[in-house]
Order: C-alpha cells, then structure tokens, then sequence
C-alpha cells in the first residue's frame, strides 16, 4: 500500500533551486533512503514532507492526506531525527521527553510511562535525570530518537541520523531503526553514508543537485549500474593520461576520479587480459553505492 | 613571543569585525546619534514655565500719585522676564487651569497685598502647585524667589517713607497642591518612568536573547515539527515569557512602593494592568527583532538603539513639550512616551482608568502591543517557510 506518494516536487529557496521537480513514492512498512552527498537536497525533501516547509510546487500525499492542507494530522503521525541536536540543553533528559510528549498532547502519566519505556530501550534510564550538556554525542542522538517515537509515529523521519557517531552508537541506531521497521514503522533516511543505506534501505533514490538520478534496491541499483565487481587503478600521475589513451583505445571506459581511476563491470574482467597494466596497481573489490554515484555524477559521495 | 604570530591574531580579529558590518555601523554610528541626541537636549531651553497669575491686590493710595500695587509691579516683572509665560485668570478658574495642565502653578495676590505690606512689612502670596512635576514646581518657587528679592532690593526706592521696613520674611508663600504635595519628591516624580523603562527594557532583553536561543538552537524548528500550529506556538511563547516579565513587574511596584516608599496617588491595580501592556509589547518586541540578529551579539546591539533614544525622548527627563518638532514627533512613535505618561498620570495625579489622559494612553499603548503581536509572529512564519 502506497504511504507517501509524490508529484513532481519543487522547492526553491529564492533563487535556489533545492528541489527540482522530483516524484517518488513510499509503501507502508518499508525502509525508503535518499541517498545524496550535501546539498543535494535530501533535507529539504524531507522537510517537505515533514510539512515544516512549504511546497512551491508539485504535491505530497501522506497517507491519503495532502501536507499543504492537512499538516496538523499528519505531523501528529510522524516523527523527527533532525540533522542538528535539538534538545533543549536547559532540561534533562527526562523533562526533555516529557516537555515534547506534551505537544503531542499525550496524557501526563501515559508521558511519563513512554518516556520511561524508551529510555530504557535506548540504554539511557541511568541518566534520565542528567542535564543535556553532560551527555556525549551517541547518548544525545539515542535520545533524539528515543523522543521522535514518543507519539508512537507511523512514520519515523531519519535526517543523517549517523553523522559524526562512533561505531557503536551508529550500530545501536542501525539496531533500532530495524527493529521498528519489523513492527511495522515506516521509515524514511536521508543518508550520505552508503553503508548506510545499503544496510537499512528496501528501496532508495540517488540525488543530487535536487533530481533523482536511480531509483532501486541497494544491491539492484550496484548491478545495474556498475555490476558485481569492480577494479581500480591508481596510475603514477605522469602515466595516468598514457593510460586513459590505452583504455581508450581497448574501447573501454574509465572514471577518472583524481587519482584513480575505476573500471565498472565487463571491463574490469577484461583488465585480466592485460598483464602490463599491473603496474598500474590493480585492486579489485565488491562494487558499492558509492560506485553508481560516481558512474552517475563522475564525483564521490561524500565530498 | 612572536612578533608575526602576534599580529596574525589582530589580523583576523580586524578581518573578523570588518566583514560585521553591522556591529562595526553601531560602534561608530550609535555613540554618534546618542550625543548629538544628548546635546541637543541639555542644550535645550528649560523654557518658560506656565504659570497663572490671580491678581487681586487692591493697592493702597500714596499722596497725589495715585493708586501703588505691589502685586502690579510683580505681575509686570513676571511678564517682562525670561522664566515665566504668564496667564492672568481669575481665582475661580485656578483650579481647572492647573488640572487642564496649561500651567504648573498658579500665583494668587490677595486684596490686601501692599496694605498688609505697608503695615506689617510683611505680606502672603498663595501659590497653589501642579505638583505632577517636582522640578517644574522647583523652578517656579526658585524664580518667583528672584523676583521677589530684586523687590525687596528696591523697596527703599520704592517706600518713599510709605511701609516699615521689611521683616526678615518680606513675602510669605502659602502653598497648597493640586496633586501630590510637599513631600513628593523627584524620586516619586521619577518612579513611574522607572517602572516602565524595567518592564519595557529587561522584558524585552529577556525575550530578544531567549528567542535568539530558541532560534539558534533548533527548538522552534521542532516544535514547526509538532502537531503545534502557529497561533499556539506565538501565544505559548508569548505566556512563557510573559510569566517572568508579569512577576518581575509586581516585584518593581511592590518594591518602589512597600520599600522605597514612594508615594503615589492612583490605584495600583491600574498601575499594573499598564506594566502589564508594556511587558506584552516588549515580549513581542523581543520576538521580532531577534528575526534579524543571527547571534547574541547581535542582539545585545540593538538595545543602545531600542533603549537610549526611548529613555531620552519619551519625556522622563525632559518635558516633550520643550523639544523640537522633528524630535516630538519622534517621540510620539515610542511606546515609553505613552507608558511613561499613563503611569504618571496615575500615580502622580491619581486618574482613573477611564479618564481620556489614561485611556488615550493606554489605548496606544494596546495599539503599540498588537502590531508588535503581528510582527513578532509574521517573523515566526517565515521561521517555518
């Protein structure tokens, strides 16, 4: 069943066009990622459906309900892992959950028993009466995601929600997001960490400069565009153009990115053929997401 | 130490303030406009003071040359002189003159002014005082004091044989007050202005700095994220603040009245609904303005700019009346003009609500509050967009 479906979205911010007419829709129960370096507009699309900005043009449906016209019930059904903390830094951890539960208008002791039950599923209980400054990073995005479930959302809105975290917190993170997905939490990640994406998305979009340029399963998307392995080469810089000339010439078709240059695909299998490109220093290695982004945009991911 | 390494430092903390504009215009802009303000208005003109004269001396017959009234002397010597513009009434109509506020005192010679003089060397003048404004009330008795002294200067030339010599207290002023009265003194005058300019002022620090938080912060961008619609979000700050701003009013006007004992006329709890206007306004104030600072700084610079100017112009230290047009009119754009005058005419002359000097006041007062209530939350809408 179609949960979020879109029109041909456009958002400008004056002259800026930080969405360029973009359509894509979501099924309940899955895990839809934007996949895009910064700037590509993943936030703003968010945002958008959030409905805390206003569309210039195109439509967003959520749940049947259009986010220009009916943002109070829809916001009510979503919750929000923003980019940046926004905790309030005043209040500690457990008025923080509480003081947010009453703006969803959940009942006093109902807010406090969710706040209680979900600092425990995110390991903070010991510190619920701890203001906001002592706690480190990873405790400060468990609770910023410990408070977007408090209304219990169909839908939990994923904003970079790794950024900056150790392993271990991102994986506790990772951990979480899926176990709500199997009870059935749509889930909605815009992410420039493709490990990311490839682990917790059913379906993502690549964007960038505010169009989608794939649409797919992770691994589907890596087959389709750049196929199952793929090989590198990092050419001395006084060789590299003699080589790109040789590829050429053997009608293949490298991506230059500064200092290497990477084979997709069949070329790659062929390179096998060629044993004086061994000095060139090949590696070979599973093909990724960030291999379709290069092949896609000819630059990185994460730049 | 490191001469280069040094100088580097300076370098970027020049660089840093040349690319802020902003503060850079106020460092140099504000303490401009705030002296020529200032110099303009020491170097104003007290003015004359309006006073009424009720002339009623009867004079006495001296030989051949007819009829002598000190009184008329007097009144003359008002006229011709620099401190007084003087307004001839009749007794009767003394009382509505002063509370019209044409005038700030009103100067009454009896019947038997040069008779009483001519016999006992001594003689009463009544004077009955405005008494809102301690200094003006001041300056009428210090120059009505000079002109009876140049008096007594020329009273030999005067007396031709005609009165006794004058007692040590020629002329004896009997002073009576329309509002406050002898023990009002500048401190009273001065506490109404007081009450607004704090809730005005510390209110509005409050909220531009508080909100700078909220901005910076991201928590107005959760809450645009909650079920919360807008309405909610403005009044809910609004309450939020205003608690503060509620409390410290009361704390003001308990301390002024219960601690420094200041004196006052009118009903308090007018006194408060007033405060509580001004807290309004500024709380909303506070929202709209911190739309254009992107930091604290920022906002800590616009209160030479709200503060000084209001404090000058809004007639706490210098009558309104006194200034130059262009600056009245300015003065007629700040809100402490209006709260300033609502508080004194409550607590100095003990009007009630619904009288037109009060009411006018505080109606302007709501006025200055809405459109500060629209402002603040049309830059909370474009937070949203």
């Amino acid at each position: 069943m179609v949960l979020i479906d879109t029109h041909s979205v456009v958002k400008k911010y004056g002259d800026l066009l930080a969405v360029a007419g973009i359509s894509f829709s979501v099924e309940t129960g899955e895990c839809f990622g934007f996949l895009g370096p910064n700037g590509a507009g993943k936030t703003t699309i968010m945002k958008l459906m959030c409905c805390t900005s206003p569309i210039t043009q195109g439509e967003i449906c959520i749940g049947g309900k259009n986010v220009t016209r009916e943002p109070r019930s829809i916001k009510a059904t979503i919750g929000v892992v923003p980019q940046e903390e926004n905790l309030d830094p005043d209040l500690t951890v457990l008025e923080n959950l509480l003081v947010y539960s009453r703006y969803f208008d959940i009942p006093k002791a109902l807010a406090m028993e969710r706040s209680l039950e979900s600092l425990k599923l995110f390991q903070l209980t010991d510190k619920k009466d701890d203001f906001i400054r002592t706690l480190s990073g990873g405790m400060k995005r468990r609770l910023l995601v410990a408070r977007a479930l408090l209304n219990q959302p169909k839908i939990l809105m994923l904003d970079e929600p790794t950024t900056g975290l150790d392993p271990q917190a991102r994986h506790l993170v990772w951990h979480t997001s899926r176990h709500l997905k199997t009870s059935g939490t749509t889930i909605i990640l815009s992410t420039n960490n493709m490990e990311e994406a490839a682990f917790l998305c059913d379906r993502l979009v690549i964007m960038y400069q505010g169009s989608i340029l794939a649409e797919g399963h992770p691994q589907e998307l890596v087959t389709r565009y750049v196929g199952q392995r793929i090989v590198e080469l990092r050419p001395s810089p006084e060789k590299k153009q003699g080589l790109l000339q040789q590829l050429k010439s053997m009608s293949m078709s490298a991506e230059d990115a500064g200092d290497t240059l990477y084979l997709f695909g069949e070329d790659g299998e062929r390179i096998k053929g060629y044993p004086d490109l061994e000095e060139h220093n090949p590696v070979q290695r599973p093909a990724n997401l960030e291999d379709v982004f290069l092949k896609l945009t000819g630059r990185g991911l994460t730049e | 130490m490191s001469r280069s390494r040094t100088l580097a430092l300076a370098r970027r903390i020049v660089l840093q303030f040349r690319r802020d504009r902003r503060t850079l215009g106020l460092l140099f802009v504000v303490p401009i406009v705030i002296l020529s303000l200032l110099a303009y208005l020491i170097k104003l003109e007290a003015g004359k003071v309006s006073v009424g004269v009720v002339n009623k001396d009867g004079g006495v017959v001296v030989g051949s040359s007819g009829v002598l009234s000190l009184a008329n002397g007097l009144v003359e010597e008002m006229k011709s002189g620099k401190a007084f513009s003087v307004t001839e009434l009749k007794e009767e109509e003394a009382d509505s003159w002063l509370k019209s506020g044409k005038g700030k005192a009103v100067i009454i010679f009896p019947e038997d002014f040069t008779q009483e003089f001519r016999q006992d060397g001594s003689s009463n003048i009544g004077v009955i005082m405005e008494g809102s404004e301690p200094q003006a009330g001041a300056a009428v008795l210090r120059n009505l004091g000079q002109i009876l002294q140049a008096l007594v200067v020329q009273l030999p030339a005067l007396r031709g044989g005609m009165v006794q010599m004058p007692k040590v207290e020629p002329f004896k002023l009997e002073i009576s007050y329309i509002y406050g009265g002898e023990e009002y003194d500048v401190l009273d005058y001065f506490a109404p202005a007081l009450i607004a300019i704090f809730a005005l002022f510390l209110v509005f620090l409050l909220t531009v700095v508080s909100f700078i938080r909220e901005r910076t912060q991201g928590t107005i961008e959760r809450l645009v994220a909650s079920p919360l619609t807008r309405p909610e979000i403005v009044l809910g700050y609004m309450l939020g603040f205003s608690v503060f701003a509620f409390l410290q009013s009361l704390v003001i006007l308990l301390f002024s009245v219960y601690a420094l004992r200041i004196h006052y006329a009118g009903n308090l709890f007018i006194v408060f609904v007033v405060v509580l206007i001004i807290t309004i306004g500024a709380v909303n104030l506070g929202i709209f303005l911190s739309a254009f600072a992107r930091n604290e700084l920022q906002a800590v610079q616009f209160f030479p700019l709200v503060i000084l100017p209001q404090v000058f112009l809004s007639g706490v230290f210098w009558p309104i009346k006194n200034m130059p047009i262009f600056l009245q009119w300015i003065a007629y754009l700040l809100p402490l003009t209006y709260a300033n005058s609502a508080l004194r005419e409550v607590m100095l002359k003990g009007r009630g609500l619904l009288e037109s000097s009060v009411a006018l006041n505080i109606l302007a007062l709501l006025l200055f509050a809405s459109v500060f209530v629209v402002l603040g939350a049309f830059t909370l809408r474009r937070e949203i967009a």
